[in-house]
């Protein structure tokens, strides 16, 4: 690589570089942004369309670093979508620098071989004062060719210089910004080394959760969320969050514990009650819901009617697999009343029935209603491994982890 | 606290995700051709702007590829969620017939 920066020193010859190649960028990155900066998710359109399909705290988290995300694409497109002027200004100034540079170069050569010419013609003067004469003249033709060339050379080796410059400057200002604070900005870092990842989503942890391996996310996690086992905890079981479903820990531990679709349906059919009334007498302004939505609000009244012994049954049963599993040295007995006292008084018809369902497993769930259904098909998935339900199943997960197929689970 | 969503609104919020994603990773393929034109055209003469140059390149690259990964992964999440909806509202509607009950009009089968 030459570094003799300063082109006034030294020989002339052609700066090195391509102006079409500074074109065709200046055209592509051009196309780039503009094209990045009209998709949907980048221009924030995204929040609308979540806005109007999805409520609740989990939607608030998706909406948010969906914003974040927009926000940062924004400005990385923006940025080099900048860069756009300053290409074709360098490619103007390098092209007529290179055509002038070549120009002077062969004006070099001329004029050298005309002086070697006039030299060689002054032998044949009559007179030594003729041919000194003649060789004074050929040196000043060729030193004033040669002046004007280098001047020429010169003069618009300057502009160039200054587009080259201008271009560095601006490299260096797009380049100090930063797309986002990232996870790991302290005070104690001297001159960290730029990590564009980290600064894109090191603080998105729902995005990171889909493109790192879990036990690199640095999230808070509490006890009952399953992270390692790379179940799709967040939408279910925050679901249930969002549902309103927050009988204790419990819903949470079984859904991270394992699926949950039935654990799922069974609790909001059980607390369809609270949930109904949200339905009927929310107004989202400029919403269509689909067909779907409808059913699930249909749904929850029709369920509704059924009143508070499913969410009874419901509530003891989901204690008593609990402390089957929490509490698999303790007596029977022991469990039964410890599932009665832990749910609470309006819980004793559902631990009797959690009690039969619990007790019976999968043979006996049909006895058991609504709750006993769900919770009999996950009993026999717990023990027994056979009956198939309609989410995966821990197991399946962690067995097809490595599938690419149901990466989206991970 | 309650929550509401529309399976088919979330799987179509996905789409648009992933659609976005899909074209954030071609201009990421863009912009890596682009930094070596860029490379080419501005020579090795001023080493400062060379370096320049390949740094931004460099930067925005991963920028724009991560981002194109960062709304996948959202569109993902998102399909996701509208995905373990339906499962939820087949679970009811199952439950719904265990109990003997009636399903809604249109979602119980008779009009197949």
């Amino acid at each position: 690589m030459r570094v003799d920066r300063d082109p006034m020193q030294g020989p002339m010859r052609v700066p090195t570089g391509d102006p079409d190649a500074l074109r065709r960028a200046a055209r592509r990155i051009g196309a780039i942004a503009s094209t990045g900066l009209q998709t949907a998710g980048v221009r924030g359109q995204v929040d609308g369309i979540l806005a109007a399909v999805w409520q609740g705290t989990g939607a608030d988290v998706a909406r948010a670093e969906a914003g974040r995300l927009a926000i940062r694409s924004r400005l990385v497109l923006e940025q080099v979508g900048a860069l756009g002027p300053a290409l074709l200004s360098l490619a103007t100034a390098l092209e007529a620098a290179q055509a002038v540079a070549r120009t002077s170069l062969r004006e070099q050569e001329d004029s050298t071989a005309q002086y070697e010419a006039d030299v060689q013609a002054s032998a044949f003067t009559f007179t030594p004062e003729e041919r000194q004469h003649r060789l004074h003249v050929a040196v000043e033709v060729r030193d004033r060719r040669l002046r004007v060339a280098r001047r020429r050379y010169e003069e618009v080796m300057v502009p160039l210089q200054v587009r080259r410059q201008a271009l560095t400057r601006v490299l260096g200002e797009l380049g100090a910004q930063r797309f986002g604070p990232g996870s790991v900005a302290g005070p104690f870092v001297v001159a960290p080394a730029r990590n564009v990842q980290d600064e894109i989503i090191g603080d998105l942890p729902l995005t990171q959760r889909m493109l790192v391996p879990p036990k690199d996310v640095l999230v808070p996690v509490d006890e009952y969320d399953d992270v390692q086992s790379g179940l799709p905890e967040w939408s279910l079981a925050q679901g249930l969050v969002d549902a309103g479903i927050t009988s204790g820990p419990k819903v949470v531990d079984q859904v991270s514990w394992g699926i949950g679709a039935s654990i799922t349906a069974t609790q909001i059919v059980g607390n369809g009650v609270e949930s109904v009334d949200w339905y009927s007498n929310r107004a989202v302004p400029g919403t269509s819901y689909g067909p779907a939505m409808s059913t699930l609000k249909t749904i929850n009244k029709w369920v509704s009617r059924a009143g508070t012994a499913a969410t009874a049954a419901t509530t003891g049963v989901s204690q008593m697999l609990d402390d089957n599993e929490k509490y698999h040295n303790m007596s029977g007995a022991k469990r039964f009343w410890r599932s009665v006292v832990q749910s609470g008084v309006t819980a004793v018809t559902g631990a009797a029935a959690g009690a039969a369902c619990g007790a019976g497993g999968p043979i006996a769930s049909v006895a058991c209603g609504v709750a006993g259904t769900a919770y009999g098909q996950d009993v026999g998935r717990r023990i027994n491994a056979s009956i198939p339900v309609l989410a995966p199943t821990r197991e399946d997960t962690k067995r097809t982890r490595l599938s690419p197929l149901v990466a989206e689970w991970n | 606290m309650s929550y509401a969503i529309d399976t088919e609104g979330a799987g179509a919020a996905g789409d648009t995700l992933a659609l976005t994603a899909t074209t954030l990773k071609d201009c990421a393929e863009a912009l890596a051709f682009a930094g070596g034109l860029l490379r080419r055209g501005v020579g090795d003469d001023d080493p400062f702007l060379l370096g320049a140059v390949t740094e931004f390149t460099t930067t925005h690259t991963v920028g724009v590829e991560t981002a194109s990964g960062a709304f996948a992964a959202l569109g993902r999440k998102v399909a996701w969620v509208g995905h373990s909806g339906r499962q939820v509202e087949l679970v009811v509607a199952q439950s719904l017939g265990q109990l003997g009950r009636p399903a809604p009009v249109g979602h119980d089968g008779t009009a197949l």
